[in-house]
């Protein structure tokens, strides 16, 4: 049976930049990827933060397969007929641009093929199907059929990985897990820069929550590439199974609504995608190894909240090389030797990006999804209240602005122990801001 | 909500596939008939899962399949055996 230093299970960006890193340092590495290119597979809004590929590939931004520079975002809220955007431009973006829009497909075929530059082997179309073990230590893949040994497995292999399963390190949280569906709708660039306010070749990220999703606490993305719009829909996966949230259903709702008509009318569909990820904070930095085998990327559940992996999938990738160089030095790739993973990924900002991101996501899990309907038409509610109020000139009364903020955005979430005195104490501010806003009016004109 | 009915084969024509001859997702049908609400019907973002009246039976069409995985975690009563298809088989997207 062959043998090698290390398998490097899946190669989207956590498994090539694992790969890159070890082939680098001359470990005789196979990288295995079970779609007929690396990236057939793979699907992602996708707006690529390029700064740890920058450590990896200098100067990617000039051969990448890559869409626009995105220095142009927004965060919006829909209800059925409306929308409140925030935007954000940063004119030195463009200048010196580190994010991108890309199409994983061909992102991540280039970064495989940078993987076999390195002198990794990389084989494609080949599905791992289990873990070789002995006296309960890991010694290598099953591909089918076929064998083949390694000192060290490193599962990259995403959402699904079968090397966490059957290394028995897999968590499953469905809590936190969303799945997506994109659509590819193609536009020439002139009209995507038009209706986007954007320069030649400039792009956007566009994220927002609230309808069609609001009941569900779910989210969608939009993105430009050169000559199609990428927009992805999201929904947790538990909202799929208990409250039977249909996706194919809502997209349609979603692409019909004015603020998405305006921006997508009359393109066409190029194609149609759905992929599961997890938000992070769900595995544990210290159950990421065990005897013979490491996991990095999606299958060490290295997400930020929201649905941003790829940089902090290549990262855990880069550090999980990192450990299998230190452990080969001592000979032994045990846990105990392997344990040094931790250590490293405690050098680098991972660890305080998962909790981040595991506290997000409780916020998300616990309250975002009970609450986001109420709170979105609070939100609306409070905008067109204050609107309407400061353009009739009808009330002599100053705009209630604590009051209305409180019933608005606050009352909702408050404990049912703290309402009472809460709401005494808002009166009472309430009260105090109209007599001084009448005493600043009266002074004032 | 508008009830807004999506075209899904025309979705799905316009997505490759490279389709294996052996099912890479087998369902064991006869659990279905008790299953309530059938969340696979609704979930799959591909319709793979339909429910066929005249027979009472479930229909599931393996070559759509967009290898999501949102499948494997829904069904209640374990029905669905769920797997990637074999190496190289498969969707094959172009711009994921
Ligand atoms: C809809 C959606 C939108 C997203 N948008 C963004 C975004 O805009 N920006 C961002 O940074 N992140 C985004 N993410 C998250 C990002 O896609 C993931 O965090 C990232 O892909 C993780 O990289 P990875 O290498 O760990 O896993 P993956 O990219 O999933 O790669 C795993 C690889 O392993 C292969 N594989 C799996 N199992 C096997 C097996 N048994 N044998 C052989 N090969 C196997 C797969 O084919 C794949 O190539 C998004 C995710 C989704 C689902
Ligand atoms: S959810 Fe499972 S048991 Fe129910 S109909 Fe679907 S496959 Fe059958
Ligand atoms: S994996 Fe996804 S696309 Fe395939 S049958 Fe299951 S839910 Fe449908």
């Amino acid at each position: 049976m062959d043998k090698v230093d290390c398998v490097v299970v899946g190669a989207g960006p956590a498994g090539s930049a694992c790969a890159i890193a070890l082939a680098r340092k001359g470990i005789k590495t196979v990288l295995v990827e079970r779609g007929g290119n690396a990236g057939d597979k793979n699907v992602a809004s996708f707006v690529l933060f390029g700064d740890v590929l920058g450590g990896i590939i200098p100067g990617y931004q000039k051969e990448a397969p890559l869409e626009r520079a995105a220095g142009d975002n927004s965060f919006m809220c829909l209800r059925e007929k409306d929308f409140i955007e925030f935007r954000a431009r940063l004119g030195s973006y463009f200048e010196n641009p580190s994010i991108f829009t890309a199409y994983r497909s061909r992102f991540d075929r280039w970064f495989s093929e940078k993987a076999e530059e390195a002198g990794a082997e990389l084989v494609r179309g080949q599905l791992v199907t289990g873990l070789l073990k002995e006296n309960g230590r890991v010694v290598g893949i099953r591909v089918g059929e076929d064998e083949l040994l390694a000192d060290v497995v490193v599962g990259a292999d995403g959402i699904h990985s079968v090397v966490s399963r059957e290394a028995g390190l897999y968590v499953d949280d469905t809590s936190r897990y969303m799945i997506g569906v994109k659509e590819v709708l193609e536009l020439p660039p002139e009209v995507i820069e038009e209706r986007f306010l954007l320069g030649p070749g400039e792009g956007c990220v566009r994220d927002g929550w609230g309808y069609p999703v609001s009941d569900v606490g779910g989210l969608f993305t939009i993105y430009t590439n050169m000559d199609a719009v990428s927009v992805c829909l999201f929904a947790p996966v538990d909202a799929v199974k208990e409250a039977r949230v249909n996706l194919r259903e809502r997209f349609e709702d979603l692409k019909a609504h004015p603020y998405l008509h305006a921006l997508v009318r009359d393109s066409k569909l190029r194609e149609y995608e759905a992929h599961i990820l997890a938000d992070g904070g769900r595995m544990k930095v210290d159950r990421l190894y065990d005897d013979g085998v490491l996991l990095c990327g999606e299958a060490g559940g290295f997400n930020s909240g929201m649905w941003i992996g790829v940089p902090s999938g290549m990262l855990s990738g880069l550090k999980a090389a990192e450990a299998v160089l230190r452990a080969k030095r001592t000979g032994r790739y045990d846990a105990a030797a392997l344990s040094c993973y931790r250590d490293i990924l405690f050098e680098t900002g991972l660890p305080r990006m998962l909790y981040n991101a595991k506290r997000y996501s409780d916020f998300i899990v616990n309250s975002a999804r009970k609450h986001m309907e109420g709170f979105t038409d609070n939100l609306f509610g409070l905008l067109e209240d204050s609107i309407m109020q400061e353009v009739a000139f009808q009330d002599p009364e100053p705009f209630p602005a604590i009051e209305t903020a409180y019933a608005g955005l606050v009352a909702d979430y408050v404990p049912a122990w703290l309402a009472r005195p809460l709401r005494a104490l808002v009166g009472v501010l309430g009260r105090l801001e109209s007599w001084w806003t009448k005493r600043r009016i009266r002074r004032t004109v | 909500m508008a009830d807004r009915k999506p075209d899904i084969d025309e979705k799905l024509s316009h997505v490759a596939f490279d389709i294996d001859a052996e099912a890479h997702i087998t369902v064991k049908k006869e659990r279905c008939g008790e299953c309530r609400p059938r969340p696979c019907l609704s979930a799959c973002p591909a319709e793979n899962y339909t429910w066929n009246e005249a027979k009472d039976e479930l229909l599931f069409n393996y070559e759509g399949c967009l290898e999501c995985g949102t499948c494997r975690f829904v069904c209640p009563l374990d029905a669905i055996e769920w797997s990637y298809p074999r190496g190289g088989f498969g969707v094959r997207y172009r711009y994921g």
